[in-house]
């Protein structure tokens, strides 16, 4: 996953030399490359929880869905400046839910809407409009046909390969990894909810509220018999009809699940509301609902426990970076022995890429924010930068047609993963940036120089914490 | 219940240390395999060369402090910061040295991302607050800067660890500067990978490349395009048009060749990180 704070400035980065002149050099210094919307991933210490059909059902992820996961986290499927700034599709579909935080200066209306068809990213998609969208969340994305918020494309390998290629100006991607990114789509599931049973009723564990949601949820609407929010919303089809319709928001969209919807905030197809209330308010007004007090909140109370979802949110730490690199670091078991140079460079790059990254969770010694645990932290370090640097041994070796050596430097990270890694890693991570503390001394020595450099402040806070408003149940620690 | 918990991940410390030290030497290549059987070389007439060439460029360093200085005390805001990013030319190149022949100047003189002294603490108020009062961070860089000469001219310089070095900074330059990079608020850190690589090629050129030829042409030719790739790319006018990407494979590539290399001339592959 490419850190969204390195997202955030990198965006900016190319929106001031995209689109505009390109400083002269050597630059005077009044340049500013840290604008608006740089979040500096200041309160990114949890990330969505992901959870995979293939394992929830006691099995294993395929070749297939981990290829595809990798190349779902990989700049290099997309193309201009997506790729250059380092996003990839798991930039905005963070392990495969959304991204409420991201905003793109010039091509977000708030944080968690982005417009698709904008100038940045592939100049030829522009429609001259701004029309941000909600990223939404890919959780449950196989049953949730047709795709797009405005439900045009019927199949979702058509969609994909419409984002890569149109949207973000990608390369054709080959059919085998096309299908690898839907195989990876197709096995994100909803987060389990222990509120419903199969067929999307309220199980027995209800509250009186949410039982008197349930029902006039399935009421009909004063002015419409025929009509009822379950009418598009049908429970027993993951509360969709897999249709479209105009529901007074600007055109016809089509009818979103509300399964897990407590961590999909904003809501509606251009992400307008923040809240369940907000949009309940909207049905309200435009189909004259006359709700009273009550049923409002039972409403509410229903659609909350629809919502729901078992552990929203994963801790960040070294346990879940180091597993999603081993999950990436499994399609060379059948890559290497397949000679597949293409897929074992797309993996050395997304891995290396990974590695490095997660070297920056452990400060170095120069900088003063954290004094404590020098020696564990460049113990980290130090095997991090040596497994880039074996991940780049194999990349070399394959593409020198060197199967057997790419092998047996794989064969070395696979020992380093079961023991040295984890090890060096865990020692380090309480002076890491993944503890709290060392990470708000770590960003507030930055915000300080930013404070007084005077560059713009980030995004509103209010908007940047969406599980604050709902009711998602607190993350486990890590440890 | 804390104080317990910090005390088990201590008592496992000693033994991770003792496995990862073996492990970490299994990853950083072959070994040095070769250091038996290969006559080491004499660097020591290629050392004392490139000795001149770090002084002058510590000298350098100091030299555009001190103009910073004087700029500070006569008001000059634009000279003050001309002399700035003057004065990192040569403390970039320099890093092959400071950061593990000096690692405690290093940090006082280059502490990111704040810090009380040191030269961004110094660019922080000068480009980014647009401000001069920074007298007492240039006095203390002033003395880092005279100590880490003097370390300059004083250190017994080994080639194992300027090759260590070289090769940590050849990985620094494959780092990510999708934020901007280091020197970010004064708009330079195309200047600072820029001045690292001449850093690198200095060091390399002056002390191993003759060896390193004379035992295996193939990888210093090796070695040689790379640095040069490097330099092509760091043409750049800007850090936005850089294909980092291709940064990092290149610089990747480097250290490859360098830690294959070491053997060859009697080195151990080099580490990554001073510990």
């Amino acid at each position: 996953m490419v850190r969204r704070a390195m997202f955030a400035v990198a965006i900016n980065l190319v929106l001031a030399s995209g689109i505009g002149p390109v400083a002269a050099f050597p630059l005077s210094g009044d340049q500013s490359v840290l604008p608006a919307g740089t979040e500096l991933n200041e309160d990114a210490m949890y990330r969505p929880t992901e959870v995979f059909h293939s394992e929830a059902s006691g099995g294993f992820k395929s070749y297939q869905v981990d290829l595809g996961d990798l190349a779902f986290n990989s700049p290099t499927l997309l193309g201009g400046p997506a790729r250059r700034t380092g996003m990839s599709c798991g930039t905005c579909h963070v392990n495969g839910a959304g991204n409420a935080r991201l905003y793109v200066p010039g091509m977000s209306t708030r944080p968690g809407n982005f417009d698709t068809t904008g100038p940045l990213f592939n100049p030829k998609a522009h429609n001259g409009v701004l029309d941000p969208v909600r990223i939404p969340s890919l959780r449950g994305a196989r049953y949730l046909a047709p795709y797009g918020h405005d439900g045009r494309i019927a199949s979702l390998r058509e969609f994909v390969r419409n984002v890569i290629v149109n949207e973000f100006a990608g390369d054709e991607p080959s059919p085998a990894v096309l299908d690898a990114v839907v195989a990876y789509i197709e096995d994100i599931d909803f987060l389990r909810n222990t509120s419903l049973d199969a067929r999307g009723r309220l199980t027995s564990q209800s509250s009186e509220a949410e039982r008197r949601g349930e029902a006039i949820f399935a009421r009909p609407f004063p002015h419409d018999p025929n009509m009822s929010c379950a009418t598009c919303h049908v429970p027993s089809e993951g509360f969709v009809d897999h249709k479209q319709h105009n529901v007074g928001s600007g055109g016809l969209f089509k009818t979103p699940t509300l399964l897990n919807a407590d961590f999909n905030a904003p809501y509606f197809h251009d992400g307008r509301f923040d809240r369940l209330d907000q949009v309940v308010g909207h049905f309200e007004r435009t189909y004259e609902l006359a709700l009273t007090p009550q049923d409002r909140s039972d409403l509410i109370a229903y659609l909350v426990a629809v919502g729901d979802g078992l552990v929203p949110l994963d801790r960040e730490g070294v346990t879940a970076r180091l597993k999603e690199i081993n999950d990436f670091a499994t399609v060379l078991d059948t890559a290497i022995p397949a000679h597949d140079v293409a897929v074992i460079d797309l993996a050395v790059d997304t891995i290396g890429r990974e590695l490095r990254d997660l070297t920056e969770q452990f400060p170095d010694r120069r900088d003063p924010t954290v004094s404590d645990g020098l020696h564990e932290r460049l113990a980290a370090r130090a095997i991090l930068k040596d497994t880039v640097i074996l991940f780049r041994r194999i990349g070399t070796a394959a593409a020198a047609g060197r199967f057997d050596d790419a092998a047996a430097e794989f064969a070395r990270y696979r020992k380093l993963s079961v023991v040295a890694l984890p090890q060096l890693l865990s020692n380090a991570q309480q002076w890491s940036l993944f503890n709290p503390m060392v990470h708000r001394a770590h960003y507030a020595a930055l915000w300080q120089n930013l404070r007084q450099a005077g560059k713009p402040a980030p995004v509103p806070t209010a908007l940047a914490v969406p599980i604050a408003e709902t009711t998602a149940k607190p993350a486990p620690a890590e440890r | 219940m804390r104080g317990h918990r910090l005390h088990a991940i201590r008592s496992i410390h000693v033994l991770s240390v003792l496995s990862a030290a073996v492990l970490c030497t299994a990853v950083a290549g072959p070994g040095p395999v070769a250091a038996d059987t290969t006559p080491t070389a004499s660097f020591d007439a290629a050392v004392e060369r490139y000795r001149t060439q770090l002084v002058a460029d510590v000298d350098g360093s100091i030299a555009s402090v001190e103009k910073l200085r004087d700029s500070v005390a006569g008001g000059d805001l634009a000279l003050a910061k001309q002399a700035w990013i003057e004065a990192r030319v040569g403390w970039e190149r320099a890093e092959v040295f400071t950061s593990g022949f000096a690692p405690e100047l290093d940090r006082d003189i280059d502490a990111w991302p704040n810090g009380p002294t040191g030269f961004h603490a110094i660019e922080v108020t000068l480009f980014g607050a647009g401000r001069a009062d920074v007298s007492p961070q240039i006095e203390a860089l002033l003395r880092d800067l005279t100590a880490m000469a003097a370390k300059a001219r004083q250190t017994r310089l080994t080639p194992q660890g300027l090759l260590d070095g070289l090769s940590r900074l050849a990985y620094e330059v494959g780092e990510s500067k999708l934020d901007g990079g280091e020197s970010r608020v004064s708009g330079t850190s195309l200047n600072d990978i820029r001045h690292n690589v001449e850093g690198i090629e200095q060091a390399y050129t002056t002390i191993f490349a003759g060896v390193i030829e004379s035992r295996d042409p193939k990888l210093d030719g090796t070695v040689h395009g790379r640095i040069d790739e490097l330099k092509r790319m760091l043409v750049a006018s800007d850090l936005r048009q850089i294909d980092q990407d291709r940064l990092r494979v290149v610089s990747e590539e480097l250290v490859m060749t360098l830690q294959a290399a070491a053997p060859e001339i009697g080195l151990t592959p080099p580490t990554l990180e001073l510990q």
